[in-house]
């Protein structure tokens, strides 16, 4: 056979393929099109009979028979119901999963989250159980999934614990999520906030215990501050000269939250801090204190080398009432041009000082 | 005809022959391993996740930059886009790059502007600043007056003027989801190492946008707009995912970026001198995370989610003009990066990434210039029949064909397939039709462009053109 036959004998196959393959692109997608309509229109009749049944519309049979059919779509649909409805209706939704039939799809899910060697789907069945399971049942599956090799299986039995308000999973929360190097702590810390004012007793618990380790003590001291915690603040004075920097940031950054006043003079001691990520949160927290003898100490720093400790000093002084401005204003002049500009940029931002049309570098 | 020249010619024909079924094979396997990363990607998301990121307080802020250059007929649909975005906290910083249209008039005049003396730490150098302006409507807007430079010192400008820790820039032209920060932030939420993020880009010509609002996402009408829209979707969905896979994807699209400030500053910033600079400042990340020990582990990832939508050329003159444009850029930033090409210092992105676009994305018009070259030569020294040449054409015509054909068939296997079986038939035909005379078309704007960079040393964009978006009225 010649070189050109060849080419030609493929240019014919590949012409077939293509033509092949865009006739069942057109029939897969028009299949496909029909099948997510198919599959809404069950949703929205699924929908429609969990409704009158949680209303009291429809019994218990008439829901099963719409049910029948429809099994596979139960999960996702009630978590999305549950999501939007909240507690009462979580209760009952649950309890629909207690149907013959239906207990298998809760056995299925116990069983991924266990058993599965595919990460995703023991991720997907910890994030779905609480939905579709009562509490007590599921609370020892989710709290042996927080140990899972896989951080995001773990991340999801974490929210999930969250979600149904396991106060007795946020020690191996904080325990099993507080990687530092591995994993953000603002989700962590998103999570124990999820968990409600009952996690307050046990962040203060787990803070006071000299087995406490040092990266959980960072999620703990930030959720206690994002939380408001005012009886946090005596432990997290203790914690603001850790040896460790993120603990003392975050120890700044938690007495601001609170806005304690007793926090003032550890809080003025922080603007000396080593590292510029404690001064400039210690900066910030000051604003919250509302107290003159934070002026003093935040003129200090309006002149810091770097420029977010002197941008929050500005800001915190301009915060601090007529006194605080006055201070910017007199800072306008003040032999450092750092604190002049910085001084300058907050009065402008806070239209207290007329603008001119240029802007400056600093 | 000596022997010799026949040898050559016959030498040239089954190169160039090994070449496009390379480049296709290359795609199709781009293609396969970007469908794998996006049932990845979508299998990741959790119940839940988007509507929690969307409430939690410590979900980062961003700064949306926005470099605008005589783009007053979109950039106020462009702003009440993004200033609707759906996202916890982000300030809006658009850059007015020297325009010489009414876009500052017309900036001032919609979101009542006041001048402000804006203190800001100068750690890039930009072309002057003549003015800042804040919104008295918006109080995350603000509008940078500069001196024009190119696209890249303006936005070096908007990052300097930018306050918030990760920066997305996004072109003046271009509409997003409302979800589309969302998407975007998901993966540095999860991956501290994740340092940038690109995304899928689509045509929005076609679409109907109104008051910042996307009302209908339909194709093109038109067949330029048309045939982009095949491209786009070969190149932005499924090539450039494959490549991220592969750690080799070299170009983020500047028209939406995410980053996080502090590496934009560490390789500082984007580079003036490129004629474009996305590019560029992909590769200067590549760059910088294998010429810096801490930042071995940092990632490049893309987001496998139409989160935003821009306008293609839609006439000859401005597609040959922005492809030309294209070609140079690309051009110059490999030639300037030559020393990463096959160096193992480098990883994928030396021994493949660079190799890879310098071979088969920058070379590509020049080999299939040269095919067509040779098929006259043959004809017209009857060295073979037009048959055979016809033959090779077509080869290359299903070739490319079956390229888009599979971009197609992948794309519905997603929730972004279409809709109406009209849509999905004309797609279809525009991955045919631009085979023939549009992609020639193609090859020739990008033929002009090594002329214009290595001839006549052009840096300038050339003639480009913008619309207005289509109304439901």
């Amino acid at each position: 056979m010649s070189y050109y036959t060849r080419i030609a004998y493929v240019v014919v196959l590949l012409t077939a393929i293509v033509l092949v393959l865009s006739v069942w692109v057109v029939i897969f997608n028009a299949l496909a099109i029909r099948r997510q309509a198919k599959a809404m229109n069950n949703r929205s009749i699924l929908r429609q009979a969990l409704m009158s049944y949680m209303n009291g519309e429809s019994g218990a049979a008439e829901l099963k028979a719409t049910i029948s059919g429809r099994e596979r779509l139960m999960v996702g649909l009630v978590a999305q119901l549950s999501d939007e409805l909240g507690e009462p209706s979580h209760s009952m939704l649950v309890k629909v999963f207690e149907m013959p039939g239906l207990q298998t799809l809760v056995r299925k899910e116990l069983n991924t989250l266990s058993r599965s060697r595919n990460w995703r789907l023991r991720q997907r069945a910890a994030t779905m159980l609480p939905y579709i399971t009562e509490r007590q049942a599921v609370i020892p599956p989710l709290l042996h999934a927080l140990e899972d090799k896989v951080i995001l299986v773990r991340f999801s039995a974490a929210h999930s614990l969250a979600t149904i308000k396991v106060i007795e999973a946020i020690v191996p929360i904080l325990e099993n999520l507080s990687l530092p190097e591995e994993w953000p702590i603002e989700r962590t810390i998103e999570i124990i906030l999820e968990m409600g004012i009952d996690a307050v007793p046990v962040l203060l618990h787990y803070l006071a215990l000299p087995a406490a380790q040092d990266p959980c003590k960072v999620f703990a001291i930030s959720a206690l501050g994002l939380r408001r915690v005012t009886e946090a603040v005596p432990v997290i004075l203790d914690h603001l000269n850790h040896s460790d920097r993120e603990i003392r940031i975050q120890c700044a950054k938690a007495l601001g939250n609170i806005g304690a006043s007793e926090a003032v003079p550890a809080l003025v001691a922080s603007l000396h801090d080593s590292a510029w990520e404690v001064r400039a949160a210690g900066a910030r927290s000051l604003r919250a204190v509302q107290d003159d003898r934070a002026i003093n100490a935040l003129v200090g720093t309006l002149g810091d080398p770097v420029w977010w400790v002197r941008y929050n000093s500005a800001d915190s002084l301009a915060e601090l009432g007529s006194s605080g401005i006055t201070t910017l204003k007199y800072a306008l002049t003040h032999e450092d041009r750092f604190a002049r500009e910085v001084s300058r940029l907050v009065l402008q931002e806070r239209d207290i000082m007329k603008s001119s049309q240029s802007s400056t570098a600093s | 005809m000596t022997p010799y020249f026949m040898t050559v010619l016959d030498f040239l024909i089954r190169m160039i022959l090994i070449y496009y079924i390379v480049i296709h094979g290359i795609y199709f396997i781009l293609i396969i391993l970007g469908a794998f990363e996006q049932k990845n990607y979508h299998q990741g998301i959790q119940f839940r996740e988007f509507k929690r990121i969307s409430t939690s307080p410590l979900t980062p802020p961003v700064s949306i930059v926005i470099c605008a250059y005589n783009e007053e007929l979109v950039i106020v649909q462009t702003l009440l886009n993004v200033l609707q975005l759906r996202y916890p906290q982000f300030e809006v910083v658009v850059v007015n790059d020297g325009s010489e249209d009414g876009t500052l008039q017309l900036l001032m005049d919609r979101f009542r502007l006041e001048p402000i003396d804006k203190v800001f730490r100068k750690q890039l150098q930009t072309r002057p600043v003549r003015g800042v302006y804040k919104s008295a409507l918006h109080a995350n807007l603000i509008v940078v007056d500069k001196v024009n430079g190119r696209r890249a010192d303006a936005n070096n400008a908007g990052v300097d003027h930018a306050r918030y820790p990760i920066i997305c820039q996004i072109d003046a032209d271009c509409v997003l989801e409302e979800d589309a920060l969302l998407y975007m932030i998901r993966p540095f939420l999860y991956n501290s190492k994740v340092i940038a993020a690109g995304a899928i880009i689509r045509p929005s010509n076609g679409m109907i946008v109104e008051n910042g609002r996307i009302v209908s996402r339909n194709l093109p009408d038109r067949w330029i707009p048309l045939f982009q829209a095949v491209e786009y979707l070969r190149s932005f969905q499924w090539a450039r995912l494959g490549l991220t896979r592969l750690k080799s994807m070299l170009c983020i699209s500047g028209a939406f970026t995410i980053i996080k400030k502090e590496i934009f500053i560490a390789v500082g910033g984007a580079d003036t001198e490129a004629m474009v600079d996305d590019f560029e400042l992909t590769v200067s990340l590549h760059r910088y995370i294998h010429e810096h020990k801490e930042a071995r582990d940092f990632e490049i990832t893309y987001i496998p989610d139409p989160g935003c939508y821009t306008q293609v050329p839609e006439t000859f003159k401005a597609y040959r003009s922005q492809r030309n444009f294209w070609q140079r850029t690309i051009l110059q930033s490999l030639f300037k990066n030559r020393d990463m090409a096959f160096n193992l210092r480098y990883g994928m992105a030396g021994m493949f990434g660079v190799p890879f676009y310098f071979i088969f994305e920058a070379m590509s018009a020049v080999i299939e210039a040269l095919s067509y070259l040779i098929g006259v030569v043959v004809l017209l020294l009857r060295i073979d029949s037009p048959t055979i040449l016809l033959l090779f054409f077509v080869f290359g015509v299903v070739l490319g064909a079956f390229v888009s054909i599979c971009a197609i068939l992948l794309q519905s296997t997603t929730r972004m397939r279409e809709e109406k079986t009209g849509n999905l038939i004309r797609l279809f035909l525009a991955s045919f039709i631009e085979q023939l005379g549009f992609r020639q078309f193609h090859v020739f704007s990008r033929l002009l462009g090594f002329y214009d960079l290595l001839i006549r040393r052009k840096t300038l964009y050339g003639y480009r053109e913008r619309t207005v978006y289509k109304s439901s009225s």
